[in-house]
């Protein structure tokens, strides 16, 4: 079974289960998600038996632009963070190339599957920086496996309008490379602009439930807290789902009700986790809240920074053009460019919005964009705001490096300590 | 013969006082001697770092080396013992105070984790400048450009820090003495081609290093007074073949080099930003200075950092044809991610060129002697193998 087939099996075991066994403390919506997620794969699995042409993105690069022109792109290192039945194999593959053992493990998973075949291969690749270097370079080592050509967007350093030119410059360049590269693949701004309304729409529900969060109890379990839909594709249901979505958590906090029962602590999670095990409904057991998951782009997606949206004119003082709105978010990560101000300063943000009493880090392993700056950012937190900060580190995907009771263990005593020793709020 | 002698009294301590500047006694010497004239010195954490506009501003750009000792547990409190060990020795040598004498830090976001380095610098406050230039990671119009507009801010800030404008005359005669430098270097490596070359490996590494934290004038009227001598010099090893090319980052530390000699092999050429790269490009004086500084910088020989890894690959494989190498060491550091992503496709173009090649991850600083020892021998017989195999001459 390849990858793609794997995941229809498993969207569809999870939709029968809910209709089966409803856990009501997951939001209803999920159903809608998943259903979403299962004809994203099916649809893939087509599009790859009919030979379409498919795009490896190492980062995230302008999605919509790219599917405005008929390709199918791939995310890499968001569907390794879905792999990990899968990872075993994919490492086994990817160090017999020479790769050397302790590294991300979400950017090294997919080009394993890419060279198993059990993935679609790539007919262009495109590195993007705009989070870490081992996204971007995810794609340039299948490129060199695949022998497909390849385009690089380098990100600036600032969020000044010539580091904003620089990058729509390169967006020119990319779309150049695409129509040159893919015969019959062609820009079409009327269909981009239209992508984009919808995704301001989208956005605009995710500034509603980031509100929403800030309920006490928290209206959200931890399993539901980082739910993401597919956003290479533009399916008109996720702004459904996010609507329903939202919906509910209203009536959850017009209600008063909290999706942990006897809720005792309130934790924003940070970076990754052992995606192998269920750690968000062990921290649901201990009675901890997560309002929060933070990961690069939260910050954005959720408008709790100063990054702009789509159609926000604040951001550079004026509207913006199709292709620089797409420019835009290649830059409002907070894990790139000058990040630790910016990540300090979003986090610190978070914590007082969603009213958080510690936060927990799972430093991914390999991931010297988290785990480097890390110690600053747990202790900027606990200077001004008070927080206490548990540091983990450890893998995604990688089963055999991970200890689970030590895990378990560790985090139980953190929430016992902040539950004996926080302040009111 | 009695001349001969003589030249060698005299200018072989003067060569090995070069090639041990950057020894840990050494090292902060000619910072020292800096400062004691009034002098700003300027730490320069990137080999991408235009050294020639610190110099244009009556700085020294010195490039630091992380204590060679093993005890880091300063640098612990901030890192995590699996991040990139170069950054972490660092650190450990900026928290231990052994870089209080540095004005400022100037460095570029050549990876992540020199990227999260100048985070916890600027968090810790410990010097007053701590400036990380963006480099784009593309060759290219744009990326010159983008580099260009860097070079502006950096020039700016160090205005600002030293209190005086750099001048255009200033920034050229920086540039004319740095190509000067890298002129000289590059001759001396093309000695490195002969059977038996002046300088062994060991020594070469030795000469760029100090290179790297010498006032350039000084350096360059010291490798010009030593080039007579070195061209007729003999060197002290008595085994050159198999001849070795060494690729690697942040290797600035000669004992690694004189370990893989000692085994009976020559370092023929290397391919490591504190070696080759750090001068092979010289800068186009005909064009604007801080286009061409950029142009040269960005476009240059290449780390697996920058995403044109063909061309860093071709550059190998030329100078395993040029200086006639019968095997590749790839020596990346421990935890260099971006190394390590291009290992595969390293592996497999040295393969397809015919190279011998063996990948072998390092500690930043010398340690675990005798495990390299034997992973390097065995490479080493498998060369000598294949050279007798192949009937070359020995």
């Amino acid at each position: 079974m390849n990858f793609l087939e794997a995941e229809i099996a498993k969207y569809e075991r999870r939709i029968q289960r809910i209709k089966e066994r409803p856990d009501n403390s997951m939001l209803k919506a999920n159903t809608l998600l998943y259903e979403i997620w299962r004809d994203y794969r099916k649809r893939q699995l087509e599009a790859w038996r009919n030979g379409e042409p498919f795009v490896y993105c190492g980062g995230v690069p302008p999605l919509k632009i790219l599917s405005t022109m008929g390709l199918w792109p791939i995310y890499l290192a968001g569907l390794g963070d879905r792999a990990a039945t899968q990872a075993p194999e994919a490492f086994g593959v990817v160090h017999s190339m020479g790769y050397p053992d302790p590294a991300c493990d979400r950017t090294v998973v997919p080009i394993g599957l890419a060279i198993n075949g059990s993935i679609p291969p790539p007919r262009l690749a495109i590195g993007c920086l705009g989070v870490c270097e081992a996204e971007g370079a995810s794609a340039l080592w299948p490129a060199r496996f695949f022998h497909v050509p390849t385009f690089c967007f380098d990100h600036p350093y600032e969020h000044t309008q010539e580091d904003l030119h620089h990058l729509v410059r390169q967006v020119h360049d990319m779309i150049e490379f695409v129509e040159r590269e893919v015969p019959g693949a062609k820009y079409d701004e009327s269909k981009l602009a239209k992508l984009q309304k919808e995704a301001e729409r989208c956005q605009q529900v995710y500034r509603e439930i980031y509100e929403l969060r800030k309920a006490v109890p928290c209206p959200v379990s931890g399993p539901d807290v980082f739910t993401m839909p597919p956003w290479e594709i533009n399916d008109p249901r996720i702004l459904d789902w996010l609507e329903m979505q939202r919906d509910e958590i209203r009536e959850r906090v017009e209600r008063g009700h909290g999706a942990v029962p006897d809720e005792r602590l309130r934790v924003a999670w940070l970076v990754s986790g052992p995606f192998h095990f269920p750690f968000m409904a062990f921290l649901n057991k201990l009675g901890v809240a997560v309002p929060f998951y933070e990961f690069g782009r939260a910050a954005a997606l959720f408008g709790y920074l100063d990054f702009g949206s789509y159609g926000d004119e604040n951001e550079y003082g004026r509207k913006l053009s199709p292709i620089e709105e797409e420019a835009r978010p290649l830059n409002n990560n907070t894990w790139g460019g000058r990040a630790t101000e910016r990540r300090i300063q979003a986090i610190m943000q978070m914590c007082v919005d969603l009213k958080i009493d510690a936060l927990i880090h799972y430093q991914l392993a390999g991931c010297p964009c988290n785990i480097g700056a890390a110690g600053i950012l747990a202790d900027a937190v606990a200077k001004e705001l008070g927080l206490p900060n548990l540091m983990l580190e450890g893998y995604e995907l990688d089963q055999e490096k991970f200890n689970q009771r030590e895990f378990e263990q560790r985090i139980r005593d953190f929430v016992d300590i902040c539950v004996r020793t926080r302040k009111k709020r | 013969m009695g001349m001969q002698q003589h030249q060698a009294e005299e200018m072989e301590p003067r060569f090995q006082q070069l090639v041990n500047a950057n020894s840990e006694r050494n090292r902060a010497r000619f910072a020292l001697e800096w400062k004691k004239q009034g002098r700003r010195v300027i730490g320069v954490l990137c080999p991408y770092v235009p050294e020639e506009v610190i110099y244009a501003a009556g700085m020294l750009p010195w490039r630091i080396t992380g204590t060679w000792q093993e005890d880091v547990s300063l640098a612990l409190a901030y890192r995590t013992p699996n991040l990139d060990l170069y950054c972490t020795h660092v650190l450990q040598s900026i928290l231990a105070g052994e870089l209080d004498f540095l004005d400022g830090i100037v460095m570029s976001n050549y990876d992540d984790d020199r990227r999260r380095l100048g985070d916890v610098l600027a968090y810790l406050r410990k010097f007053p400048l701590v400036h990380v230039m963006h480099l784009p990671h593309v060759d290219g119009e744009n990326s010159y450009q983008a580099f260009a507009r860097s070079i502006r801010t950096l020039i700016a800030v160090l205005e600002e820090l030293g209190g005086s404008k750099i001048l255009p005359e200033s920034l050229h005669q920086a540039i004319g003495t740095y190509n000067d430098t890298r002129r000289l270097l590059i001759e001396l490596y093309s000695l490195r081609k002969r059977k038996a070359p002046p300088v062994s490996g060991s020594e070469a590494l030795g000469m760029v290093t100090a290179a790297s934290i010498m006032p350039k004038d000084k350096f360059n009227q010291e490798l010009t007074i030593l080039k007579d001598y070195l061209d007729k010099r003999q060197m002290r090893l008595a085994i050159l073949r198999p001849r070795i090319l060494v690729s690697s980052t942040a290797l600035d530390n000669p004992a690694y080099f004189e370990l893989i000699e000692q085994l009976g092999s020559l370092i023929a050429m290397d391919d490591l930003d504190t070696g080759s790269r750090y001068f092979w490009n010289t800068v186009d004086t005909s064009q604007d200075p801080v286009y061409a500084l950029a142009k040269r910088y960005v476009s240059r020989l290449a780390c697996p950092r920058m995403f044109f890894w063909d061309k860093q690959i071709e550059q190998v494989i030329d100078w395993v044809r040029e200086f006639d190498i019968d095997g590749v060491l790839h020596f990346p550091q421990m935890y260099d991610y971006p190394r390590w992503f291009g290992v595969p496709y390293f592996e497999s173009r040295l393969k397809e060129a015919g190279v011998p090649m063996m990948t072998l991850l390092r500690e930043y600083r010398l340690t675990n002697v005798g495990q390299l020892k034997t992973r390097i021998q065995a490479f080493l017989e498998v060369i000598r193998a294949q050279r007798y195999s192949s009937g070359a001459a020995r």
